[in-house]
């Protein structure tokens, strides 16, 4: 399914870059395109205002601006974080999921491609060759969903096929889409984990709008599997409301039934948390959305959190069923957790970060 | 264009000449119109600062002076000095401003919000949105920002009542997000409520956003709500039972609010209670049940008392260790 974007911005020195061309060719005939000298100049006209979010996710600048192309996930203080780099090729999300966090972590919301993959693919390279000692755990699913924007620039492909040629690193693609076309019948080499952002139907239909189904997701999961990818699930954000029991134990269930748990690299769980910024725009953007009026305190990094007793509770009912599906040997960690929600629900917690990360990078390695 | 207001010289004009029902420049809401102590003071030194007319077609616009002129009016006078702008002489925004200027800086009283609020929509008819918002929003008080203009503007959506109480300071503007989370019969019954119980702005500010928040959690009514928490706010409490009223329903309402936390709160209290440490020594849970930093604290005035204390703690710890495990472990169960 193409993103539905209505402007597409290319700056001049992009004009000839394959990624343009491809996303030219495959643009919706209504979608305006427009050159500009400078695509800084789009950025400020996308700066926050209200009405912003919503253009800026259907705009897309094909740039030349050079980003970093590979930088740590931010984490979030006191918080065992996985030590995952994102690669950098995109910024911004076509995707309307209220609870979204980018909504506030961006000053703006345009969607940013870097299009020229050559010079982006080399520096990334760079980077992967100046440290053969360390493993690297690559990500494009923490700006961006990995393919919502695949149909357009087919860019997973590109990055399949630079990653493939690095043994000190894999690639894991993040998506709530079924747009996995671009990545059957490439060699990958292992090297890369397809990974489904999961959650109760309900939060689906209602939070999460111009996504794929979890059925969709999970026949998406099942053709890459088939294809030979590794996969990941994130339940994350897990929410807290009344029947949120049935509907998560539901969901870990389908996981299980559709996808051989040999074939999962890890899964993550996180409860949702938010920066307070956020309770704003997701209030005036999606007015019908309930989560934010659930039972918060603001948490030592400053961002709003379940209660800790109720954060182990949900974990520790995550963990049950996953183990209770089939699930037992499948790794799983949380995301930007505490190491008493750890303690609390898994039974154990990493001594730090760095051993997390060890013992994740172990899981996607044969 | 800017209107050099003190270049114009003022002129006689007949009250007669003005038309009273033309408030196209009119910034004033939520005041009384008869103000004894400005018709004194009229009396007492006349006009002082004449107020600014524009010739329409059907007579004088007032563009500021409106208080001033009614008072005049009232005292029995026939005419006015005044300064009459000639038709066409000004721009609207001109004039609107010149109006901002005069309550804002020569007639020393300052536009409440909704009347900035007035103000604002005038000017970004007038001028357009981004001029209103960098030139206007300084002087007014507010940073040039947009989501400020879009703030303010969005307090003319209330109901009736509700501008009234904000104009008028008894309810704060920081209030406004959270009434707009209520439907209109609901905001007004909030404001009933908080001023039947005579709520200081700290509580009021509490108490709307924990009932607004509950009522969009569980999409119930306020009324529904309140005849849940057996209130009736049009019925005021007796002689001297206000305070303990009012603690009742915020009390009732936090714990409606945030049922788990309460819950979780009332466990940890009950197994503190029941591992009967003295009174002299408290173990107290980390912030919001966050992190795993406990506090025991303990009140002693000598040796002996730390002797006590001491051999009270290495009792639990052998008698009641699992009890205090579970203190530690503070959980939650469905």
């Amino acid at each position: 399914m193409h993103p539905p974007i209505h402007t597409i911005y290319v700056e001049d020195s992009v004009r000839s870059a394959p990624v343009t061309r491809r996303v030219l060719e495959r643009k919706s005939g209504g979608a305006k395109v427009e050159f500009v000298a400078d695509g800084r100049e789009v950025v400020r006209r996308f700066e926050m205002g209200r009405g912003a979010q919503g253009r800026g996710k259907r705009s897309l600048l094909l740039s030349d601006l050079r980003a970093e192309p590979i930088k740590p996930c931010p984490g979030t203080p006191r918080s065992l974080c996985c030590r995952y780099e994102i690669l950098n090729f995109a910024t911004g999300c076509p995707l309307e999921c209220a609870y979204c966090i980018l909504q506030d972590y961006f000053s703006n919301p345009l969607l940013i491609v870097q299009a020229n993959s050559d010079a982006f693919l080399a520096a990334a390279g760079e980077t992967l060759r100046a440290r053969p000692d360390r493993f690297f755990r690559l990500g494009t699913g923490e700006f961006t969903d990995s393919l919502a924007l695949d149909p357009l620039t087919d860019y997973a492909r590109l990055l399949i096929e630079f990653v493939r040629d690095f043994p000190n690193a894999v690639l894991e693609l993040k998506t709530k889409t079924a747009s996995i076309e671009g990545i059957l019948g490439i060699d990958h080499g292992r090297r890369v984990v397809c990974a489904w952002s999961a959650n109760s139907e309900r939060v689906i239909a209602e939070e999460e709008f111009g996504v794929a189904s979890l059925e969709e997701r999970l026949g998406a999961a099942g053709r890459c599997e088939a294809a030979g990818y590794r996969l990941a699930f994130h339940f994350d954000p897990i929410f807290h409301y009344d029947g949120w029991r049935d509907d998560y134990r539901r969901a870990v269930e389908r996981i299980f039934e559709k996808i051989r748990p040999e074939s999962i690299a890890w899964i993550s769980l996180g409860c949702f948390r938010y920066r307070p910024g956020l309770e704003r725009v997701i209030r005036e953007r999606f007015p019908l959305s309930s989560h934010t009026y659930g039972e918060f305190i603001r948490g030592s990094d400053g961002k709003m959190r379940y209660p800790q007793p109720l954060r182990i509770e949900m974990c520790r009912q995550m963990m049950q069923w996953i183990r209770a599906a089939g699930g037992s040997d499948v790794p799983a960690y949380l995301c930007m957790e505490n190491a008493q929600v750890w303690q609390g629900a898994m039974g154990r917690a990493p001594r730090d970060s760095a051993e997390l990360g060890r013992w994740l990078d172990a899981a996607c390695q044969d | 264009m800017t209107l050099q207001v003190h270049a114009i010289p003022a002129v006689s004009v007949g009250l007669d000449a003005i038309d009273w029902d033309d408030g196209a420049y009119l910034l004033r809401y939520g005041r009384p119109t008869g103000a004894p102590e400005l018709d004194a003071s009229l009396e007492r030194v006349g006009m002082l600062n004449p107020p600014l007319l524009i010739r329409g077609k059907t007579g004088a616009v007032i563009v500021y002076g409106f208080a001033r002129l009614e008072a005049w009016r009232r005292l029995g006078r026939k005419s006015v000095q005044a300064r009459v702008v000639s038709e066409g002489a000004a721009s609207d925004e001109d004039l609107l401003s010149a109006a901002i200027d005069d309550n804002e800086a020569t007639g020393g009283r300052r536009l409440n919000v909704i009347e900035q609020a007035m103000a604002l929509e005038k000017l970004a008819d007038w001028a357009g949105p981004d001029k209103t918002i960098q030139a206007y929003l300084p002087r007014l008080g507010h940073k040039p920002s947009r989501a400020v203009f879009e703030k303010i503007l969005g307090y003319r959506a209330l109901p009736q009542g509700l501008q009234v109480a904000l104009a008028d300071g008894r309810l704060g503007e920081g209030m406004a997000p959270t009434l707009r989370l209520l439907e209109p019969d609901d905001q007004e019954l909030l404001l009933i409520c908080m001023e039947t119980l005579r709520m200081s702005a700290g509580t009021r500010r509490d108490f709307a956003r924990e009932a607004a928040e509950i009522c969009r959690r569980d999409r119930v009514s306020l009324a529904d709500l309140l005849a849940e928490a057996e209130f009736d706010p049009a019925a005021a409490p007796l002689a001297g039972e206000t305070p303990h009223v009012r603690a009742a329903l915020l009390a009732w309402m936090h714990k409606r609010r945030y049922p788990i936390l309460h819950q979780i709160e009332s466990d940890y209290a009950a197994a503190h209670a029941e591992l009967e440490l003295c009174d002299a020594l408290t173990l107290r849970h980390p912030k919001d049940f966050e992190g795993d930093e406990f506090h025991l604290e303990g009140r002693v005035k000598n040796v002996e008392d730390l002797r006590k204390v001491v051999g009270l703690l290495a009792d639990r710890l052998e008698k009641r260790r699992p009890l205090l495990e579970r203190i530690f472990e503070t959980r939650w169960r469905e």
